[in-house]
């Protein structure tokens, strides 16, 4: 054919020209040269004779991650640069903030957005032991998978992965992000205190 | 500066929760969900797209209902409409031979029964025309090439777009 040759140099042409213009409206500001405000990754708690939070007692937390903008559901953050590696493992969900803490030695290193229970099935609230953990789990009562359950209570409420989404809640148990709720579960002991304001 | 816990506590909060569903567990007050069946119910066999019958040529049930003497002979054409459709001849294209045994309670009902010949139609008689479809052509129209390479053009540039504004934020 012959006028196909014509046409394709012309279309050939007209890809070029779209490749170039790409090239011309991007920005080619690397991401280096990007100032990129560096700021605390945490703050130190001062030592004080009150509680620093609510279910807490004093002295029991001595930083936390600087977290300045709301987390969204599903998201989570964890950093445990500059925190000993020994230290007394503590976890913290607050139902009404929806945020769960990870402490060790008093040093907060993780916090994610958590579901709770429904106002049906409400979450208990108070301070917990860790009873166990069981990597897979599946709920007969309620058909449902409880991936990397750590149990806190006798009647079932675990902390366990789960669908993080806004609008959602549990039938009791503490919902995580599956990341999150994956290297919670490599972390707790046996008898590691959860406490549930 | 310094910053209480709760504080830091309340900033990282996506806040209180207004509303929430339980995400699982068995629901209450819906429906089961129904899927629909692989093969259909014997009960529906009668619904099946089949052309309307003729008088008399009828489907398997409709045996007895034929009188005893009449013995129809469907035509060639017929059955290759109705057969398919009703009784599964298969794809050997053989004979069909439906001989209802006389006697109580069998489908043949009446005395003497019938004997009903189904023909195929056979390879002398004419089928319909065959009307060859449009040769499709060989190589899309140069406005189509345009398309496909502007569309290509729109995608790189939308994903250079996204990877740098990813990186901006990171």
């Amino acid at each position: 054919m012959p006028g196909l040759t014509g046409w394709t140099v012309r279309l050939l042409a007209v890809a070029l020209a779209v490749i170039g213009l790409t090239r011309l409206w991007s920005d080619p500001e690397p991401l280096s040269a990007q100032p990129i405000a560096q700021q605390q990754a945490r703050i130190v708690i001062p030592p004080s004779r009150t509680s620093p939070l609510p279910g807490l007692r004093p002295g029991q937390v001595r930083s936390m991650l600087n977290i300045r903008e709301p987390l969204t559901f599903g998201e989570f953050r964890w950093d445990e640069s500059g925190v000993p590696a020994t230290g007394r493992i503590l976890i913290r969900v607050d139902r009404k903030a929806q945020i769960l803490s990870v402490f060790r030695g008093g040093h907060e290193i993780g916090t994610t957005v958590v579901l709770y229970g429904a106002p049906s099935k409400p979450t208990p609230s108070g301070t917990y032991p860790v009873l166990g953990k069981t990597r897979f789990h599946r709920s007969r009562l309620y058909d449902a998978d409880m991936p990397f359950s750590i149990w806190v209570t006798t009647d079932g409420v675990a902390l366990h992965a789960s669908r993080v989404r806004e609008g959602s809640a549990t039938h009791g148990c503490v919902g995580l992000p599956e990341d999150f709720a994956r290297k919670l579960f490599g972390l707790v002991r046996k008898g590691d205190p959860v406490v549930i304001v | 500066m310094v910053q209480s816990a709760s504080d830091l506590i309340a900033q990282r909060s996506p806040g209180i929760r207004t509303r929430a569903i339980m995400g699982k567990g068995k629901l209450k007050g819906e429906p089961p969900v129904r899927f629909a069946r692989a093969l259909p119910r014997v009960r529906e066999a009668g619904g099946f797209d089949a052309p309307p019958l003729a008088a008399g040529a009828a489907q398997p049930d409709a045996f007895a209902a034929l009188p005893s003497d009449a013995a129809p002979v469907i035509t060639a054409p017929a059955a290759a409409a109705i057969i398919p459709a009703a009784v599964n001849p298969g794809d050997n294209g053989g004979w069909f031979l439906f001989t209802p045994v006389p006697g109580p309670g069998i489908i043949g009902g009446g005395p003497g029964g019938g004997i009903v010949i189904v023909q195929p139609p056979g390879p002398e008689e004419p089928g319909p025309p065959v009307v060859p479809p449009p040769p499709a052509p060989a190589v899309p129209e140069p406005g189509i090439w345009a398309m496909l390479l502007f569309g290509f053009g729109a995608l790189g540039y939308g994903l250079r777009r996204k990877r740098h504004g990813r990186l901006i934020t990171a």
